[in-house]
């Protein structure tokens, strides 16, 4: 009976393992957190920056629209005239042969995309950005003809 | 003179509207130039917090590695 209690308490005898330089350990792990801790107040911070940039980019956005706007009423408020800038002969050779190849490139990737579109599925309405996009090619080819 | 030399008269309400267009252009092209350079300001200081961000997740890490050795080299006694 005896030497089952004795057996018992040996069992239920707690182990310990000694840590070394506890106060060093201690302070690593306090100075851990409190950096942790100062860190996600500067995160608060850095949320504001971050919505004040998320505002101002909106405002941009908002200006470059304007802008556009009131580029698109210059256009209009200018007589429409097949006018050209006159070159010199160098340049306008160059912009000539320039031209030429940007012609070759539109044709070939135009191709290219006829073919994709035949396999495509029927057409969407057009996004904001494809609209962007087909009037910056359509000033892009009147640009051309213009050289 | 040639087509291509033929001089483009513009009516003058409309030259004036031009004008006032052109006008309002670049103030908002100037204002434009200001956001953006708000932004670019913006985004530095992002960059730079980040940056500090970056070096205080090191420095914890450092401390951490040194509190897992100690304690994965426990004393003999």
């Amino acid at each position: 009976m005896a030497k089952k209690r004795k057996a018992a308490k040996k069992e239920e005898e707690p182990f310990f393992v000694g840590i070394p330089d506890p106060v060093e350990i201690r302070r690593s792990v306090l100075e851990s957190s409190k950096d942790l801790l100062h860190y996600l107040s500067r995160f608060e911070k850095f949320k504001h920056v971050r919505n004040e940039k998320a505002e101002y980019i909106a405002k941009l956005k908002d200006v470059t629209a304007e802008i556009t706007k009131m580029v698109n009423k210059l256009k209009m408020a200018l007589p429409k005239t097949k006018l050209r800038a006159k070159l010199h002969g160098r340049e306008r050779r160059l912009r000539t042969i320039a031209a030429a190849e940007e012609k070759a490139e539109k044709r070939k990737e135009k191709q290219a995309r006829l073919k994709i579109e035949k396999a495509k599925p029927p057409r969407r309405p057009m996004t904001d950005l494809e609209k962007l996009e087909a009037e910056l090619g359509a000033i892009e080819s009147r640009l051309t003809k213009m050289e | 003179m040639d087509k291509e030399g033929m001089p483009v008269f513009v009516r003058i309400e409309d030259y004036k509207d031009v004008l006032d267009i052109m006008h309002m252009i670049k103030n908002k092209i100037a204002e434009a130039k200001e956001l953006l350079g708000k932004i670019n300001e913006l985004k530095n200081e992002e960059d730079a917090e980040l940056e500090l961000w970056h070096s205080g997740i090191e420095e914890v890490e450092r401390k951490l590695d040194f509190v897992d050795r100690s304690l994965f080299e426990p004393t003999m006694y």
